[in-house]
């Protein structure tokens, strides 16, 4: 408990940074939905004749953006961004902060094993993960309530929140996974930060595509594509693959951290 | 000079992954991308002819122009450019809070060099290798233009439109390096890279969105706009001094902290 306590404390700055980051970020980006929303449906019909690649490119592949809910699918990527970034801070941060501080002598010395002081860290990332996310779910709701609309997008929002925790939880797990297993503290925040690259480099060439197919499987940012939520479903799939793989990222982790040597 | 020659050792491999990172992104795109899309152009002109001119300028796209090289160019200047601030930050990040990372900041000190030295030699060794890349970038970019694809097009305009890159990543070089030098402690700098960039990058999508032109003061990847050299053969002026004077505050204020700040007692 006083390991958590701790580490929460110790991720509350980069916390709220995040958070006035994202506020803003969703405040301003659906306050000014009524901008874009002067053309009717001319607009919807114009930016359907775009070559894929173009909308890709615009962040909006597969979804109408004159509508409410197209628009705020493609700013909830932009907040997907975010979640992953920081997943992979929280993730990398728990194996490693220890080690460049150099204080994991003092932590050890204390009458925990490894796997619960890992546990605990991870636990801390996880809370924070799903405040982003259920702030990101409040804010979003609260500005859409602002624009006095008649349609009603509380359930697409959530499940917006919810594919972001997912995919946050993956990415915390993965940069776990990669820190535990780099020697290097630096090492290891690097290849968490490469996979989020390499994910944002498959979604968007996912997005170029008509029909990703089973490019889907390993581009994560894209396990829960817009057109799907908007649908009203997130794909139980792809949830059992995102849950199956954060076990198994843990899983190396967590013995991996078992045997690994201080430096 | 040691301290010169240390850094751009130090970063030589971090410069050749960049360098190679940014020069494939370029011809993915304006080579291999801008084909595609070039096979696309009847059918999509064909499409939009129907619909009103107001439209064409419609989340920043100039549908007109977007089938020409420049056009496209400038569509995908912001995806170049994030891979540009990335390297850029991470470049200035990892030089400036070298000694912040391994805790030897006083070993540095005890040399026989002025603390603005050590400043003006880490700068320096930025920009040296900030500018290596971009002289390989611009060069690429004049080679491949000379293909089919961008028949046409003015040379010199090419070579601006490239270097709105540099200009770009010298304005992320400043705030990189003011990061770095501002920040408590810097744990690791793929971290901060990343997010800066990506900042960037959100805030140019924003601008899109928003088609606001105040946004584009606050988003960094848009200040030097190779619309504008494509059509006018130069940049825009307000965002290029904003641009200047974001940079030259970063700097200035780092100076001042570096060379005036405690030394951290370890």
């Amino acid at each position: 408990m006083n390991i958590l306590k701790r580490e929460l404390r110790a991720g509350l700055k980069p916390f709220l940074l995040w958070m006035i980051a994202v506020f803003t970020f969703v405040f301003i980006g659906i306050i000014k939905f009524g901008g874009i929303n002067t053309g009717g449906a001319d607009l919807s019909k114009l930016l359907a004749s775009f070559p894929r690649i173009l909308l890709a490119m615009l962040g909006m592949a597969g979804v109408d953006v004159n509508t409410l809910l197209g628009y705020t699918a493609v700013l909830f990527y932009y907040v997907l961004i975010c979640a992953a970034i920081y997943s992979v801070y929280l993730g990398a941060a728990a194996v490693t902060r220890e080690s460049v501080d150099k204080t994991y002598e003092f932590i050890f010395t204390k009458p925990r094993t490894r796997g619960f002081i890992l546990g605990m860290k991870l636990l801390a990332g996880w809370l924070y993960l799903l405040l982003f996310c259920v702030f990101s779910f409040l804010f979003s709701v609260w500005s859409i309530g602002l624009l006095r609309v008649a349609e009603d997008v509380t359930a697409q929002v959530l499940l917006f929140s919810l594919s972001l925790f997912l995919i946050g939880s993956l990415f915390i797990a993965l940069s776990a996974c990669l820190s535990a297993l780099s020697a290097r503290a630096e090492k290891g925040a690097l290849r968490g930060n490469l996979a989020f690259l390499y994910a944002f480099i498959l979604g968007s060439v996912s997005d170029m595509l008509d029909n990703a197919g089973a490019l889907r499987v390993i581009s994560p940012l894209r396990y829960f594509p817009a057109s799907e939520i908007i649908g009203g479903r997130l794909h139980g799939g792809y949830i059992a693959l995102t849950a199956l793989l954060t076990a198994a990222f843990l899983l190396i982790a967590f013995s991996r951290f078992y045997k690994r040597d201080l430096t | 000079m040691n301290i010169y020659l240390f850094e751009l050792k130090s970063q030589l491999k971090s410069f050749l992954i960049w360098t190679a990172s940014l020069i494939a992104v370029y011809l993915v795109f304006m080579t291999g991308m801008f084909d595609v899309l070039m096979e696309s152009k009847d059918a999509f002109e064909k499409a939009v002819a129907g619909f009103p001119p107001a439209f064409s300028a419609a989340f920043g796209l100039h549908l007109d122009k977007l089938f020409t090289f420049g056009g496209f160019y400038a569509f995908v200047f912001t995806y170049i450019a994030l891979v540009g601030a990335i390297m850029a930050v991470s470049l200035s990040v990892a030089v400036f809070s070298r000694e912040k990372r391994s805790k030897c900041g006083d070993f540095l000190l005890t040399k026989p060099v002025g603390r603005g030295t050590v400043y003006l030699s880490k700068l320096l060794a930025v920009l040296t290798l900030l500018a290596a890349a971009n002289v390989l970038f611009i060069l690429v970019s004049a080679i491949s233009c000379s293909g089919s694809a961008a028949a046409g097009t003015e040379l010199g305009r090419v070579v601006w439109a490239a270097a709105a890159l540099f200009f770009t990543q010298l304005v992320f070089m400043g705030v990189g390096i003011a990061y770095a030098v501002f920040a408590g402690k810097v744990r690791a700098v793929s971290g901060v890279a990343t997010a800066f960039g990506f900042g960037g990058f959100i805030l140019s999508a924003l601008r899109r969105l928003l088609e606001k032109e105040a946004v584009r003061f606050i988003a960094p990847l848009d200040y030097f706009s190779t619309a504008a050299v494509f059509e006018t053969g130069g940049y825009e002026a307000k965002y290029a001094v904003t641009a200047a004077a974001v940079t030259v505050i970063c700097l200035m204020l780092s100076y001042i902290r570096f060379t005036g700040s405690d030394a951290p007692a370890l």
